[in-house]
């Protein structure tokens, strides 16, 4: 019996693929264009060729199709409301009527491209956690935040409270796995009752756990400071982030589809 | 009545590339009022055995039954079966959460719908029965020191009056002196009817607590039986994943000089048939 599942959403899979070798900084610049360009995407033709192209970065970066449909699943619902919404409320020429809602032609074709949109979004920035690890991501996002330090943007500190939330998530996991163990054993019933009795049910879960994360950010900083950190100021580090040539081959070709599929797009 | 594990096997996430087999044929008899230890090396499956006595875990195969109520029957038997057997998690003091111990030690009771009269004077009764004063029940489990801690929590379990108690390294992270309280205090549980599942990792423990011992190694029984063929075993041959509590180590050594002495754990006794021995 498993009592709660790991998020799909956000996980990294470990590959030996050119995608996994690319320079974090060049991947998440990459992954702000395409979103740009989807952004922009409107005609079917369009769609095909992004669904094409989202089949050749699964096939490139060797990340099977499955996992990679699989990470959409935590926004499905809301991909699926907000293609409903598009469906009923945009105006045009009515196809059917049922009392207050009426769908139209425009509404069918709003509700798909949407629906597409937001599902394209998702799967393709999917490839950004999918391929680098959260480690890379967090030292990649420092790098590019660090111009803005001047303006007082704390890029170091944002960077390492990502990595420490992104390391304790499953650690987390486990410990409220744990704790729901224990107090069904003390024959806590959880899943019985209306709304209001199950969320008062999870009381004596949530308390233990939040004494954990406060006992646990304090041993963490007891650690830290035991190991003399005092922030990014001077701080090296292990595996400095070089950009290759590949990164910028990598980069222009992102650049490069976007911009043949956004032409296209308006060509058509 | 008692509790019955026949060739338990559990396989954790299978058809997964994480598949692991954690227990794969175990056999195990629980009567009232007995002791068993569960020993085992980190792995061992002890763990998922325990999660298994109360329905916490379901067998991939074999079964448990509780008092003739086997685990997989169906949804309303599971909470039969955690009514009557009460398990308390490694570092129990995790799971506190209330305002008062007095709330704490209710929540068993009240999740199993007992008088609220009732409630207190049980809370009262199994706090006594594990040495934690009738003051402290409007304290802050939080305030409490760490070994009232984990009485209280072992008393919260106890408070729903279970038949079995599967206690998973209860004197972990405990020091000589509480280990020795806490263990006395559990004893009494037998003289109760109750009948108690120690899973250690200590050997020394064991043979000194229990009735019966199961030693587990990667999920599988290398032992099972008394304390005393447990120790005449060990003389002959050394048992996989167990290795022999100091004292004994002691006693097989002297032995091979030509001492006869028995093997015991107690210091004393030893100390005591050495001077003999010694003397002639």
């Amino acid at each position: 019996m498993k009592f709660l599942n790991h998020l799909t959403l956000g996980q990294y899979i470990p590959a030996d693929s050119p995608v996994h070798r690319l320079d974090p900084r060049c991947k998440i610049l990459s992954v702000v264009l395409l979103l740009a360009g989807i952004f922009m995407m409107k005609h079917p033709v369009a769609f095909i060729a992004w669904g094409i192209f989202l089949l050749f970065l699964s096939r490139f970066s060797r990340i099977p199709f499955r996992v990679v449909i699989q990470g959409a699943r935590p926004v499905i619902i809301l991909v699926l409301f907000t293609a409903g919404i598009h469906l009923f409320l945009t105006r045009g020429i009515t196809l059917w009527e049922w009392g207050p809602l009426s769908v139209t032609k425009e509404g069918v074709g709003m509700a798909f491209r949407m629906g597409l949109r937001l599902s394209f979004l998702v799967l393709f920035a999917g490839f950004l956690t999918l391929t680098t690890s959260p480690m890379e991501l967090s030292d990649g996002l420092e790098s590019l935040f660090r111009p803005f330090q001047r303006f007082g943007f704390p890029a170091h500190e944002m960077a390492m409270m990502m990595t420490i939330a992104l390391r304790f998530i499953p650690t987390l996991f486990d410990e409220t796995d744990r704790i729901l163990r224990a107090q069904l054993a003390r024959g806590a019933d959880l899943d019985h009752g209306g709304i209001l009795r199950r969320m008062k049910a999870f009381i004596p879960v949530l308390v233990p756990l939040f004494v954990i994360v406060f006992q646990r950010a304090e041993d963490l900083a007891q650690a830290m400071e035991a190991r003399c950190y005092r922030g990014g100021t001077g701080r090296s580090r292990m595996n400095p982030l070089r950009w290759k040539r590949t990164d910028t081959f990598a980069m222009a070709g992102t650049l490069v589809i976007v911009a043949i599929f956004v032409l296209m797009d308006l060509g058509a | 009545m008692s509790i019955r594990v026949a060739s338990l096997r559990h396989i954790y996430h299978p058809g997964t590339p994480l598949e692991t087999k954690a227990l794969s044929g175990v056999d195990l008899t629980v009567d009232p009022g007995k002791w068993v230890a569960v020993v085992g090396q980190t792995g061992s499956g002890k763990s998922t055995l325990a999660q298994h006595l109360n329905a916490l875990l379901l067998p991939t195969s074999g079964s448990v039954e509780v008092d003739g109520i086997s685990t997989t029957a169906a949804a309303s038997a599971l909470r039969m079966v955690r009514r009557k057997v009460g398990l308390v998690f490694q570092y129990p003091e995790h799971q506190l959460f209330a305002e008062s111990v007095l709330e704490e030690m209710a929540f068993g009771p009240r999740n199993w719908k007992f008088n609220e009269e009732d409630i207190r004077e049980t809370t009262i009764r199994t706090m006594k029965l594990l040495g934690l004063p009738e003051e402290l029940l409007p304290r802050s489990p939080f305030q409490l020191s760490g070994g009232q801690k984990r009485r209280l929590c072992i008393a919260s379990v106890l408070a729903v009056r279970p038949d079995y108690l599967v206690l998973d390294e209860p004197t972990a992270g405990m020091d000589a002196p509480g280990r020795r309280e806490l263990l006395g205090l559990l004893k009494g549980l037998v003289k109760e009817r109750i009948g108690v599942v120690h899973i250690t990792h200590d050997l020394e423990l064991a043979l000194a607590m229990a009735e019966q011992i199961l030693v587990l190694e990667k999920g599988k029984t290398v032992f099972c039986g008394t304390p005393g063929s447990l120790m005449d075993e060990l003389i002959e041959r050394p048992i996989r994943g167990l290795c022999l509590p100091p004292i004994l180590e002691l006693v097989s050594g002297l032995r091979d000089y030509g001492y006869n002495v028995p093997f015991t754990l107690d210091a004393v006794e030893l100390a005591d048939r050495l001077e003999k021995e010694m003397r002639t």
